[in-house]
């Protein structure tokens, strides 16, 4: 079965964790994430191929809201779904 | 909301800025046709300068949680891109595999990569030797 697409992961993460696009790209940039918001709504609508690095500081981002809610790491990283 | 007497006329002015309306001025009478001329003139000029007070208050607020979010970013961006750094150096290795060095532990401890990285960061000061830039 084929790898499910980055942008299709980091939106049912989006949505599981029930976070706004700029509270997302906040947590982004402060992970040290380099993308405009611009760039990062491309990835998440999946009209963008992002990096490695991107895609985990994403992913991170996402899963760093269910931390504060006691949670753990849901959302899979680039070398779970073989970006 | 209006309680106890019963209103015979409202008037009632929406308080806006340039962008939007932020709320309504409503004066009640108890009389109908309760309000002359010259009580509306007053009326609609206070609700402009009220305005103008409000959206100031919006503006500032806005701002003020604007400059607070990047505040926290950037001090995290900070911590994060130092730990980042130091962990690029020894053993060499790349920023994605540095990364991906941190991220396991905050995974592992179930801890966010910033808590992580202040960690190593005050641990590399601690073991680091004298400053090279300070002058003897």
């Amino acid at each position: 079965m084929a790898s499910p697409s980055p942008g299709a992961v980091l939106r049912a993460g989006i949505a599981h964790a029930e976070i706004t696009f700029d509270v997302l790209w906040a947590g982004y940039f402060a992970l040290g994430g380099m993308a405009s918001p611009d760039q990062l709504r491309q990835i998440i609508d999946g009209n963008r191929v992002p990096s490695h690095l991107d895609y985990d500081l994403i992913a991170q981002a996402i899963n760093e809201t269910f931390l504060d809610q006691g949670g753990d790491h849901p959302v899979p990283y680039a070398e779970d779904i073989g970006l | 909301m209006v309680t106890g007497a019963r209103s015979g006329s409202v008037l009632s002015t929406p308080l806006q800025t340039d962008k939007e309306t932020v709320g309504a001025l409503s004066l009640y009478s108890s009389s109908p046709d309760g309000f002359d001329t010259g009580e509306r003139r007053l009326a609609a000029e206070f609700a402009r300068h009220a305005s103008i007070l409000l959206g100031n208050a919006v503006a500032f607020v806005t701002k003020d949680a604007l400059v607070e979010g990047l505040r926290v970013a950037l001090a995290s961006r900070e911590v994060i891109g130092i730990a980042t750094g130091l962990l690029m150096v020894q053993p060499p290795r790349s920023r994605q595999a540095a990364f991906d060095v941190l991220r396991r532990a905050s995974q592992r401890e179930n801890r966010e990569l910033r808590d992580i990285d202040a960690d190593l960061v005050v641990q590399a000061e601690e073991r680091g030797g004298p400053d090279p830039c300070r002058r003897s």
